[in-house]
């Protein structure tokens, strides 16, 4: 079930939802919140011979980052076609996990028409979750796209869970043995 | 509750730190959080259940190699 602009409201109200900045009222819509751009992000460098193989022993994402990602500000900042960029969102969300809700982030249709996706297969924001949110945008369009701090650039669609996930239950059958 | 972890240096992100906890084989296990849910160098895990030494608990984050719920040596937990 979806929560609509008033039940997102009432969840932020009642700390079900945690938004900081919070949104401003145009930032709604009737069933999602709009969210912003921050003003960092990171290419990858290409890197001819460079092979990576994650999910295997060894595989460590921060010496990757630490020699192949390049930090840059998002303040004009051109998204060139058919190129690849991780940015992150301004607003730092909070899901507490009794709140039953988990949310997917999605484009939205002003930055989707000029070819610009926001995410690659990751949009779900699991119940739990705290942080600002990963964008993994590409620019599937002819054209350079200028991309500012603060753009209404992602939207955000909670979900009602029907009940509690295992890290947020406590009844009488938390903590069982595992066969 | 709180697994040690090392390794904890600036992640990708705002706000987000990379750090690293040991599985029950000693495995290192690599996960990028917000940067709240690492204390004192210990990272906030949630118990999810137990097998004879071993308790499966689930990260705040998926980890760099996939996978959300670990297993971890009881002592450490």
């Amino acid at each position: 079930m979806i929560l609509t602009d008033r039940e997102i409201l009432v969840a932020l109200q009642t700390h079900q939802i945690e938004i900081d900045p919070p949104p401003l009222p145009d930032s709604y819509s009737s069933t999602a919140v709009d969210l912003t751009l921050s003003d960092v992000g990171f290419e990858w460098k290409s890197v001819t011979g460079l092979l990576i193989r994650p999910g295997t022993q060894g595989y460590n994402y921060h010496d990757l980052k630490k020699h192949y990602h390049q930090k840059i500000e998002i303040t004009g900042y051109t998204l060139k076609s058919k190129t690849f960029l991780l940015a992150y969102t301004k607003e730092t969300i909070d899901l507490p996990i009794r709140s039953r809700l988990a949310a997917r982030v999605e484009g939205k249709s002003s930055i989707a028409r000029l070819g610009v996706g926001i995410h690659i297969t990751a949009p779900t924001i699991h119940a739990g979750f705290r942080g600002t949110i990963q964008l993994e945008m590409f620019n599937f369009g002819p054209n350079d796209i200028i991309l500012d701090a603060g753009l209404k650039i992602c939207q955000l669609i909670f979900e009602q869970t029907s009940g509690t996930p295992e890290r947020g239950y406590s009844g009488i059958f938390q903590d069982q043995t595992i066969r | 509750m709180r697994l040690p972890c090392s390794d904890i240096v600036d992640g990708p992100g705002p706000s987000e730190v990379s750090v690293t906890v040991s599985n029950a084989t000693g495995e290192k296990v690599e996960v990028i959080v917000h940067e709240s849910f690492v204390k004192d160098g210990k990272l906030e895990v949630y118990r999810i259940g137990s097998q004879g030494d071993s308790v499966l608990v689930e990260l705040p984050r998926e980890s760099t190699r996939g996978n959300w719920r670990i297993w971890v040596n009881n002592v450490l937990a």
